[in-house]
């Protein structure tokens, strides 16, 4: 399973569109049962985990019938303001793009693509304090 | 062949045990006390309605009138009686509605992912959510907006920034602890005394006013220390030119410290601090790592008399690549003013003033007051 950003830098400016792909290989249609995609963000770091879902689209057994697994699907949204990617000494703040497989037999699969969500001008890097 | 442990530990991140195992025990559990609650709440409503009850009693003392003689008595009173009936009924109702509740959103959650759990729970508290793109727009998500910190205006500049709890308050708080303590140490002194007069002396609770003694001495030189530092530091004025902050951006800054004291440094500080919150074992604890500190302005050997307050016009220069003022649930970055003075022989003082930094936004047009 395979997950591709539209930016090969994987960087990409707050209020600004996202476009990435995924894909699943070398799997039939009948060992499927659902497909999760969602586009979040989660802290790392000393403290508990947050993580908040910006953009979520499920695909379920029936829906699944008409998609090609072996194809590349596109996901789609306008990302948000805030919060920026940062990296901090406590805390540490990732975006990405995950996808989740669910079979019907077996454990679930997830494959992620982290990308940076810097601010909103072009020059911007993404804050790094230590 | 391992068999399935039935406690579990939490390593860091690691888990020693299975979920599954941890869904099949809650779930098993609060099956049970659902079950209770229904058993309970039907005992009691056929005892207290139902016609049977008479004859359950009748029963019971006629099989056993030796073994049991309060038997009958006790079942028509646990029925008939009002206080009992109605709080075995409550009992029963909050058993229900908690099993219920609990075992249903325990097997809500099961098969379900992280994300689609979160995206439930957020669906759960707006009714009318709108899509996310369109909220998120609109609004800077996850960053504090910080619309109090702009309702004070300022007299020099835009705004009056509000400092970060009181030394008034904690004043209060000192000597509501002193006092009580004293007072308290006092009455146990008073029943010590009248033992020894009356030829009963309580030599335990004699030799406990000691150590008590020293407590009450404490508590009353911290009180007092407060004291002369509410007294002696006077308001600190923090007033800035413009709010909320936006990274790579100047401001002006306004800073005047009132009071009548001699102080050794004063110190005005710009500062962003990382806050994490985690649980260890079952205590809840929170860690604060500061990221950047930029320091405005120091000054020596200040004398203030309350006719001439120290004042000061300072420029607030945020790097370009701030991080944005965040917080989330066990997260956060904050940003904040400090002041800071070490006077003799007045305690030093520290005092923060909240501020928000948002990110940049495109088409931004700044807010006139």
């Amino acid at each position: 399973m395979t997950v591709e950003l539209c930016h090969a830098d994987g960087k990409y400016e707050a209020g600004q569109p996202l476009r990435a792909c995924w894909q699943v290989g070398q799997t039939t249609i009948d060992e499927v049962v659902g497909v999760e995609a969602s586009v979040l963000w989660f802290t790392e770091g000393k403290g508990d985990e947050d993580l908040h879902v910006h953009h979520f689209v499920r695909w379920n057994d029936m829906q699944l019938q008409d998609l090609d697994l072996n194809a590349q699907h596109p996901i789609e949204c306008v990302l948000p303001h805030s919060p920026v990617s940062y990296a901090g000494t406590l805390l540490r703040i990732h975006w990405c793009v995950r996808v989740r497989l669910f079979r019907s037999v077996g454990r679930e699969c997830v494959t992620q693509q982290p990308f940076y969500l810097v601010g909103g001008f072009n020059d911007a890097e993404p804050s790094v304090y230590s | 062949m391992r068999f399935p442990k039935p406690w579990t530990k939490k390593r860091g991140k690691r888990l020693l045990g299975g979920t599954l195992y941890g869904v099949v025990g809650e779930s098993v559990f609060f099956a049970a006390l659902f079950l209770v609650g229904i058993f309970t709440l039907a005992l009691m409503l056929f005892l207290r309605f139902g016609s049977a009850s008479r004859f359950v009693s009748d029963s019971i003392s006629e099989a056993m009138p030796d073994a049991f003689p309060g038997a009958a008595a006790a079942t028509g009173e646990a029925s008939s009686s009002g206080l009992g009936f109605w709080i075995v009924t409550v009992l029963s109702l909050a058993m229900i509605a908690v099993g219920g509740g609990a075992m249903f959103y325990r097997l809500l959650s099961v098969g379900a992912s992280d994300e689609r759990r979160k995206v439930f729970a957020r669906r759960a508290t707006s009714i009318d959510f709108p899509p996310a793109e369109a909220s998120d727009l609109q609004s800077l998500p996850s960053v504090p907006q910080g619309r109090g910190v702009t309702d004070s205006p300022g007299v020099h500049l835009a705004y009056r920034l509000a400092s970060e709890g009181s030394m008034a308050r904690r004043t209060i708080a000192v000597a509501a602890l002193a006092l009580l303590w004293n007072a308290a140490w006092f009455v146990l002194l008073a029943v010590v005394v009248s033992g020894f007069l009356n030829g009963q002396p309580r030599w335990v609770l004699g030799f406990l006013l000691l150590p008590f003694a020293g407590i009450g001495f404490w508590a009353f030189k911290y009180f007092l220390d407060a004291l002369k530092q509410t007294a002696g530091v006077g308001a600190t004025i923090v007033e800035i030119s413009s709010h909320p902050l936006h990274p790579g951006r100047s401001y002006d800054l306004f800073i005047a410290q009132a009071g009548r004291l001699s102080l050794r440094r004063l110190r005005v500080e710009l500062i962003c601090e990382e806050e994490t919150m985690f649980r260890q074992g079952t205590d809840v604890r929170i860690d604060r790592h500061v990221a950047l500190s930029k320091i405005l302005c120091t000054d020596r050997d200040l004398s203030i008399d309350p006719h001439r307050p120290w004042e000061q016009e300072l420029q607030l220069d945020l790097p370009a690549d701030a991080m944005h003022s965040f917080r989330s649930a066990n997260n956060a970055v904050c940003w904040r003013i400090t002041v800071s003075g070490d006077a003799r022989p007045w305690p030093s003082f520290c005092l923060n003033f909240p501020v928000f930094v948002h990110p940049p936004l495109r088409f931004q047009t700044p807010r006139p007051r």
